[in-house]
C-alpha cells in the first residue's frame, strides 16, 4: 500500500513538470522490466532496447495511469503488450518478406526441437526455447509466474484477466511445456 | 477414489507450494498415473523456477533516462504544422489593429466576418501611419478605419436597396405577365375565374363564404 502511494506521489510529481522524478520509477521498475524481456527476448542488448522503449512509453502515457491501481501491473502490462506486438510485426514482416526493418527487434518465434540441441545441452536456454514455443498467453503468464514469481492475483491484474482463466493458463502452459520438455525429463530434474 | 480431474487440480495445487489434504497426497502416490503427471508438471515446475535470468546492467537507469530525454527532446523538435496563411495574416491584422473594438462593433451589427476582415484591413493599409511604421496605436487610425468601415456599411445598405429594388419590380412584372396570360386562357374557357400569385382562385372561394352565411341566416 506504501508503495502504491509512493508510487502515485512520484508519478503526480513527473506529471507536474519534475521529468527526473521519473528516474526513481525507473529504478524500482527496471530490474522486472528486464527480466521480463530478457526472458521473452532471450538476448541481454535486446532486453535492454525493450526497457527502454518500454520506459518512453510509460513516460509518455504517464498521464494515463490510474494512481489506485498497482504502478509494478502498469508497467508489465506496457511491456507484456510492447513485447507481443513487436512478435506480430515481425510475424507480418515475414509473411510479407520485405527489408529487415531496425524498428523490429528480434524476438524469437521458431519453431524449435529440442532433439537437435542435445549436442550443446544448455538446459536454461533449452527451457526458454520451450517456452518460446509456446502460445504468447501462455508464454506471458508462464514468465510472469516463474520469473517474476507474481501471485495469479497479481498476473490477473497485470493481463486483465479473470483469475480463473490465469489458472487455466497455467496449467494448461505447464501440460505443454512437459509434453515439449518430456524428452528431457532426467536432465532437467538433474 | 478420486476423479482423475480432480486429483489433477491437487497436483496443481501441490506444485504451487499448497499444503493438500494427506489422504489426497497418498493416493497421488499410489496411483500409477496420477504419479506420472505429478512427476512430469514437478520437473518443469522445478525448471521454470530454476531459471536464472541474467541482472540487468548497472547502470540501466542512466541508459534509459537518457534514451527519454533524447526522444522527447527530438519529439520537441519536430517542426509544427504550417498554419493557413490567411490565418497568418488574420493575426498579424488583429496585432497592429489599435482597437479590437471596431470589429466587435462591425460584427454586432451583423456585417459578415470577411466584410470586416476586409474593412479592417482596407483601414490599415490606407493609414499612412501604418506605412511609414509609426506608432500604430495612432488614434488617427482608429477614426480612418471607423470612417472607412461606415462608410463601407452604407455602401452596402445602399446596394442592397438597390438590389432590392430591382428584384421586387422584376417579381411584379412576371407576376402581371402570369396573370395576363391566365386571364386571357380564362377567356377562351369561358371560365370567370382569376387565379392570385398562388394560383388560388380568390374570386370563387370569397363568393362561396358569402352564399354559405346567407344559408345560415336563412335557416335560423
Amino acid at each position: 500500500m506504501d508503495q502504491l502511494m509512493d508510487d502515485a506521489a512520484i508519478v503526480e510529481e513527473v506529471l507536474s513538470g519534475n521529468r527526473d522524478a521519473f528516474r526513481m520509477l525507473v529504478e524500482s521498475y527496471s530490474g522486472i522490466v528486464y527480466h521480463i524481456a530478457y526472458s521473452m527476448v532471450g538476448r541481454a542488448d535486446g532486453a535492454q532496447d525493450v526497457v527502454q522503449e518500454v520506459f518512453f512509453r510509460a513516460y509518455k502515457a504517464l498521464n494515463t495511469y490510474n494512481p489506485e491501481r498497482p504502478f509494478k501491473a502498469w508497467i508489465n502490462r506496457i511491456t507484456v503488450n510492447y513485447i507481443l506486438d513487436q512478435r506480430k510485426k515481425k510475424r507480418v514482416k515475414a509473411c510479407s518478406l520485405t527489408m529487415e526493418d531496425d524498428h523490429v527487434l528480434n524476438i524469437p518465434d521458431e519453431t524449435y526441437n529440442p532433439h537437435d540441441e542435445q549436442e550443446s545441452f544448455n538446459r536454461e536456454e533449452l527451457v526458454l526455447k520451450a517456452i518460446h514455443q509456446l502460445p504468447d498467453k501462455y508464454q506471458m503468464v508462464i514468465l510472469l509466474r516463474h520469473i517474476e514469481e507474481l501471485s495469479y492475483e497479481e498476473i490477473a491484474q497485470t493481463l486483465s484477466l479473470p483469475l480463473g482463466t490465469v489458472m487455466t493458463h497455467i496449467h494448461r502452459a505447464r501440460v505443454k511445456l512437459s509434453e515439449i520438455l518430456r524428452p528431457m525429463q532426467s536432465e532437467l530434474l538433474s | 477414489m478420486i476423479d482423475q480431474e480432480k486429483a489433477n487440480e491437487w497436483i496443481e495445487r501441490m506444485l504451487d507450494g499448497e499444503d493438500i489434504p494427506a489422504d489426497v497426497e497418498q493416493y497421488i502416490e499410489n496411483t500409477p498415473e496420477c504419479l506420472a503427471y505429478k512427476n512430469a508438471l514437478e520437473s518443469v515446475v522445478y525448471a521454470l523456477d530454476s531459471l536464472s535470468i541474467p541482472e540487468p546492467p548497472d547502470d540501466l537507469a542512466d541508459i534509459v533516462m537518457g534514451y527519454i530525454k533524447e526522444r522527447d527532446n527530438a519529439q520537441a523538435q519536430m517542426v509544427k504544422p504550417r498554419q493557413s496563411i490567411w490565418l497568418d495574416i488574420w493575426n498579424a491584422c488583429l496585432d497592429i489593429v489599435p482597437d479590437v473594438g471596431i470589429p466587435i462593433i462591425l460584427k454586432r451589427e451583423g456585417v459578415p466576418a470577411f466584410v470586416t476582415f476586409c474593412i479592417v484591413l482596407f483601414g490599415i493599409f490606407i493609414s499612412p501611419q501604418v506605412e511609414a511604421g509609426k506608432d500604430i496605436k495612432d488614434f488617427i487610425i482608429v477614426e480612418q478605419v471607423s470612417t472607412y468601415a461606415g462608410w463601407m456599411v452604407e455602401e452596402s445598405d445602399r446596394i442592397y436597396t438597390y438590389v432590392d429594388s430591382k428584384a421586387s419590380g422584376l417579381i411584379n412584372r412576371v407576376t402581371t405577365a402570369l396573370q395576363m396570360k391566365d386571364a386571357k386562357s380564362a377567356e377562351i374557357s369561358g371560365s370567370p375565374a382569376i387565379n392570385d400569385i398562388n394560383g388560388n382562385q380568390s374570386s370563387y372561394s370569397n363568393d362561396a363564404k358569402i352564399d354559405n352565411k346567407e344559408e345560415i341566416k336563412n335557416s335560423n
